[in-house]
């Protein structure tokens, strides 16, 4: 399993001022990562879907709803996506209450390039690492909905430790059949060995 | 002299101990000269009364602040010109004036200090964000330039922003300058003597206190002065209060500030504050009109910068004309506006 998941990651950058969108944006696509500005928190909570891998880069003060605002909005909508706060003030306390509240960093107006793009690595490297085990949740969850009941019921019994002859006895079938079941089981959930089994077992409870 | 018990008591001394001191001997020692020439004029029939609020020495040491009337006695049989003098102790009186006084400096320059802290932090705020735009856009040129195939157009996209918020910030700035400047400044015409009269009666407390005095020589002739009265003023002001402040720990040495206003080469007025202190330190010298320089402890390092800003928006120039042992002498012109 790779540590960064195959799809492009996306951060999305929230700022009032039209050069400094322009400029962050040029900037994050000169390092490959898509990237998506808007000019308003109101304007980044319209759109419909956000990316489970990505980032927001945010800036504090915003006339209208502020970026510590929407961090709150966020976290209420049950979004936890890292936040990087860029702020033209640097006032001490708006610093202590978002980090308090989760940000990631908080950058003060000029930052080198480095500075943002470190935290963005970060942050990426945060949720991917998330967005990959979901991802491969899915896919086994998905990979399991392809077995039968009856090769359901083979791949618990076989995760208990039971031996083909035994499950064979329990099910009424002959030994030969419990065996084609279960090399079906361990073809369709990609699995080679009983450890193997038994984790991604745990992992469809969870 | 003779002094009631009541005055006996103010001042703390006894019946007979009064008797043989003078109307200069009570008095503090800053104050016996102006004491001196009054009690004079009385005497030689030169004044028919006065009243002046001032300190007389308390005999343990301190002093009682005190409204004083006098007026003369008029020969009777063989006896000399007597003065009467009553005196008022407005000591306490006193005290919560000072404390007044002191409250509303303090607050004067806090809400100074705070409405140019705010001032600072708009501008600050404003030049920012294209200065921190720049700093992004050209490192994002050189990012687009480092790729293994450089992408010529977004290169050349950043810099045309590079060079839009250059400019964007240049025009911020002037459009500061260019408020300070006109919007700030009142042009109207300006009595000279009147001016320095009032300024001179604003820190006749201080000159008191201080022992500090102060002489005014102004041309015969001189061209009229127009501009901001408010804030050359404050030039002023400063200048003095600058040259009582430096002349305070002197010993030893009299404490003496000569103003003189002259008509300077071509139309315009110039102006000199000289003071006996002890000049200003040479090291110090090259930094005296900076922002935020202060030789006073207590100093906000606001005063020659600002007194500078004025007169040069006055069209003139504020400079330290000298400075050695003999005392510091700053001077700036005013020219008459052409038109």
């Amino acid at each position: 399993m790779s540590a960064l998941p195959d799809v492009t990651p996306i951060v999305y950058v929230v700022d009032d001022d039209e050069s400094v969108r322009e400029a962050l944006s040029s900037l994050i696509r000169a390092e490959g990562m898509r990237v998506e500005v808007f000019a308003s928190p109101l304007e980044f909570l319209a759109i419909p879907r956000l990316s489970e891998f990505a980032c927001i880069v945010l800036d504090v003060r915003m006339p209208g709803l502020d970026g510590l605002a929407l961090q709150e909005r966020l976290a209420a909508n049950g979004v936890d996506l890292p936040i990087i706060f860029i702020t033209g003030h640097g006032d001490v306390p708006d610093a202590v209450r978002a980090m308090k509240a989760g940000a990631l960093d908080f950058l003060k107006k000029p930052f080198e390039d480095f500075e943002l793009l470190n935290a963005i690595t970060t942050a990426l490297a945060r949720v991917g690492a998330r967005f990959s085990e979901k991802r491969a949740s899915a896919d086994l969850q998905a990979r399991y909905d392809q077995l039968t009941p009856r090769e359901r019921e083979i791949m618990f019994l076989v995760a208990q430790g039971k031996q083909n002859k035994l499950i064979a006895h329990e099910l009424g079938v002959t030994e030969s059949t419990v065996k084609v079941h279960r090399h079906n089981v361990m073809a369709k959930m990609h699995i080679r060995s009983l450890p193997e089994l038994t984790l991604a077992l745990q992992r469809l409870r969870r | 002299m003779k002094a009631n018990p009541a005055l006996q008591k103010m001042l703390g001394y006894g019946p007979n101990e009064i008797r043989g001191l003078s109307l200069i001997d009570i008095t503090a020692e800053a104050e016996r000269a102006a004491t001196r020439r009054n009690v004079h004029n009385l005497v030689a029939g030169r004044l028919e009364s006065y009243q002046a609020q001032k300190r007389y020495a308390r005999k343990g040491g301190g002093f009682l602040w005190a409204n004083v009337s006098a007026s003369r006695i008029p020969v009777v049989g063989d006896e000399g010109p007597r003065v009467a003098v009553i005196v008022e102790d407005v000591t306490a009186q006193k005290a919560a004036e000072d404390a007044l006084s002191k409250t509303r400096t303090d607050l004067a320059r806090v809400s100074r200090v705070t409405m140019m802290g705010e001032l600072v932090a708009s501008i600050a705020h404003e030049v920012n964000q294209p200065l921190s735009a720049i700093v992004t856009n050209s490192h994002a040129a050189l990012r687009w330039l480092e790729r293994d195939t450089p992408d010529y157009q977004e290169v050349v996209a950043a810099l045309k922003r590079v060079h839009r918020d250059a400019v964007h910030a240049g025009k911020v700035i002037s459009r500061i300058r260019d408020f300070l400047k006109k919007g700030g400044l009142k042009r109207e015409s300006i009595d000279v003597r009147a001016m320095l009269d009032s300024l001179i009666a604003m820190l006749q407390r201080t000159l008191a206190e201080t022992a500090t005095t102060i002489d005014v020589r102004l041309a015969d002739a001189l061209p009229p002065l127009v501009g901001d009265q408010v804030q050359l003023q404050q030039v002023l002001l400063n200048l003095l209060v600058n040259a009582i402040d430096a002349m305070r720990a002197q010993k030893g040495r009299a404490r003496h500030i000569v103003v003189t206003v002259n008509a300077g080469h071509g139309r315009e007025i110039e102006f000199y504050v000289r003071d006996s202190g002890p000049g200003v330190p040479e090291d110090k010298i090259p930094r005296i009109f900076d922002a935020f320089f202060s030789t006073k402890g207590d100093g906000l390092g606001m005063g020659l910068a600002i007194s500078k800003s004025i007169v040069a928006n006055h069209g003139g120039e504020l400079r330290l004309e000298s400075s050695g042992a003999e005392g510091a002498c700053f001077t700036f012109n005013i020219p008459e506006e052409e038109a």
